[in-house]
């Protein structure tokens, strides 16, 4: 099927010399910048979200927050003849607990796309050696559940975890810093209820997360409960998914089942950083447009040029009998050539740099390795630009086929 | 006697250009003519007579404005552009002043062109037809050469073989040896007219040239649009 007009395409490609390469640049480059400028903003968001999701739960039930009675309501406060203000304000620290978080568990673990289910104690508390004090997260569970949960062991720089003995703490490495621990060490934890427990140091992590390694503590679910006086009783029940962003869905059915537990999304604790997500989806997109819509006029302009240096060829073709639209699939298949080549050309260089920018690397912290700039070497991506560009291209020839294929042969001719 | 049968035929054949504007030119005024198969018929007349206009009608490139031209019982007025375009790529073959060879292929492939224009690719049979015709116009060692790299007049011999390479039933020709020197006009001419008799194929030949046109089977002049016949003596 339409051999002569791939013929006739293919030869006026081969032929066109400078024009060729040009116009095999100009889509190549197009595919190029977009590849690395969606690869290397996928790439920067994969890292930002990667760093921030590895530490979080994307799914917290909590124990709803009590809400303090304004002075005015209380009874003894209800004289007429006396004016009274109060403005209500969050307690620092409630002593709400859930005292059948293996209840809850059960009950949510049948619920579809969940990886981890655990319950957890969470609380502020001092972590304190010799005459230096630091305030700390703690963070107490099972630590096998946890590893699920966040991966700590990723981010393990010495010592060892999950399998850490019940008087055995594991910080984050700039916490240990401030407190000047080493691993083996005594720490001793002063949790907000007031009870102080000493633990052995049993490993350093860094998170890259300043928030993570800061503040963390991780402390088996045992300790952590009697540190803050709970019992049996846990602060939340931390759920992950197979996919995060799956929240929209799950969270609301999660929080359907539990009507007087506060159900909490990873979301809504990181409003800002969705936001900027967002924002660079659209820059993402933006720039995309932007390439697509210059390539295509470069491309449209190039075939202009090229009809018009064959409007005599196209004169004689049509003297030969070809139709309208013969003349019109042969520069559609020119715009199709040049983009599928210009499509590869650039399809591949952009992978070969991407691939390049990605292996180089940068001596991090703790003896750890950064990379210089993260990239998203995505099959999609690459599929994506080359579908889109060579989509454009062919749209871009369109316009300059019509305009061959409406030559009069008369007019050409007689020149 | 053999009957022949009617190739072209035009009755009242009348073109404006501008048609139904106040700058309307009459540029034919009503040609009436008839072309037998086999027949070789000289056109002449002076420049803006309307030769060019009835060539460009009779290869189906554009429509009279009135009367009828057929070309082999089709006519031409009835057809649009895919139809016409067909026509000229299954009744007529082009030869012009400039060989208009396509430059990015060789001598072989511009013959077949008319053929890859209506099948797609040539078959066998086709490349097998080309060549013999090429042999017979003394090109058979130039068909892998490109239009640049060939002689003037096998250039020019080049575009009647691709004019003929599609068996058609009418060949028009627009002062074919206009651009060659005298000699090598004189070949090309020779040769038209052998090939037009071997082949039986319908010759419409517009030239400047008299001792060309004398040569034909038969003289229609045009003058002021109008078409008559001049006897050849």
């Amino acid at each position: 099927m339409m051999r002569f007009e791939r013929t006739i395409a293919w030869r006026h490609l081969r032929t066109g010399g400078g024009t060729t390469i040009l116009i095999i640049l100009a889509v190549a480059i197009a595919t190029m910048v977009i590849i690395f400028v969606n690869g290397s903003i996928a790439g920067m968001s994969k890292k930002l979200m990667g760093n921030q999701l590895r530490t979080l739960a994307h799914i917290t039930l909590e124990p709803k927050d009590i809400q303090p009675t304004p002075l005015e309501n209380l009874q003894a406060a209800s004289r007429s003849d006396r004016i009274y203000t109060s403005e209500p304000q969050q307690t620092f620290q409630q002593s709400t607990r859930i005292n059948n978080g293996g209840e809850i568990e059960a009950q949510i673990r049948p619920v579809r796309g969940l990886t981890t289910v655990m319950s957890q104690v969470k609380g502020n508390a001092f972590a304190l050696k010799g005459s230096k004090r630091e305030s700390v997260t703690l963070i107490g569970a099972d630590p096998e559940q946890q590893e699920r949960l966040i991966s700590l062991k990723e981010s393990l720089l010495t010592g060892r975890w999950p399998d850490i003995a019940p008087d055995e703490v594991v910080v984050g490495m700039t916490l240990a810093e401030k407190l000047r621990l080493q691993l083996g060490d005594r720490v001793r934890i002063q949790s907000s209820e007031g009870v102080t427990q000493i633990f052995r140091v049993a490993g350093f992590f860094y998170t890259g997360s300043p928030q993570s390694d800061e503040r963390e503590v991780y402390i088996p679910l045992r300790a952590a409960q009697s540190l803050f006086a709970m019992g049996a009783g846990v602060s939340q029940i931390a759920v992950k998914l197979d996919d995060a962003f799956a929240v929209d869905k799950t969270g609301p059915e999660i929080r359907a089942m539990f009507p007087r537990l506060k159900v909490k999304s990873w979301l809504d604790d990181n409003e800002m950083m969705t936001n900027g997500m967002r924002t660079q989806t659209a820059i993402r997109s933006l720039l995309t447009s932007f390439m697509l819509i210059t390539s295509s006029c470069a491309i449209a302009a190039v075939l202009i040029v090229s009809v018009l240096q064959k409007s005599k060829q196209i004169g004689i073709l049509k003297s030969m009998g070809a139709s309208e639209q013969q003349i019109l699939r042969i520069f559609t298949m020119e715009g199709l050539g040049v983009a599928v080549i210009g499509g590869l050309v650039g399809c591949i260089v952009a992978y070969i740099l991407l691939s390049i920018v990605d292996s180089v690397t940068l001596p991090g912290r703790y003896g750890r390795v950064d990379k210089l700039a993260p990239v998203a070497l995505d099959l999609w991506i690459v599929i994506g630009a080359f579908v889109a560009v060579v989509l454009a291209t062919v749209l871009a020839a369109q316009w300059p086929a019509r305009r061959a294929s409406r030559l009069d042969p008369v007019e050409v001719l007689r020149g | 006697m053999v009957s022949r049968s009617v190739i072209v035929e035009t009755v009242g054949l009348k073109k404006t250009y501008n048609s139904g504007t106040d700058k309307a030119v009459e540029v034919l005024h009503g040609v009436d003519m008839i072309a037998y198969s086999g027949e070789f018929i000289a056109i002449i007349g002076q420049s803006g007579s309307g030769k060019s206009t009835l060539l460009n009608i009779l290869g189906a490139l554009d429509k009279p404005t009135e009367g009828s031209a057929s070309i082999d019982g089709v006519e031409i007025g009835s057809l649009d552009a895919l139809g016409l375009a067909k026509l000229r790529g299954q009744k007529i073959g082009f030869v012009f002043q400039f060989h208009h060879l396509l430059e990015e292929f060789t001598c072989l492939e511009n013959v077949l062109m008319p053929v890859s224009i209506q099948k797609g690719a040539p078959e066998k049979d086709d490349t097998s037809y080309a060549k013999l015709l090429l042999t017979r116009v003394g090109l058979e060692t130039q068909l892998n050469k490109r239009a640049n790299q060939m002689s003037g007049g096998q250039q020019q011999r080049t575009a009647i073989v691709r004019a003929l390479c599609n068996k058609p039933k009418l060949v028009l020709a627009d002062e074919p040896t206009g651009n060659l020197d005298s000699r090598s006009g004189a070949e090309v001419f020779a040769l038209m007219r052998e090939i037009a008799r071997e082949l039986g194929v319908t010759f419409l030949m517009v030239t400047h040239d008299d001792r060309l046109a004398a040569a034909a089977d038969r003289i229609l002049r045009i003058e002021d649009g109008y078409l008559t016949e001049v006897t050849n003596e």
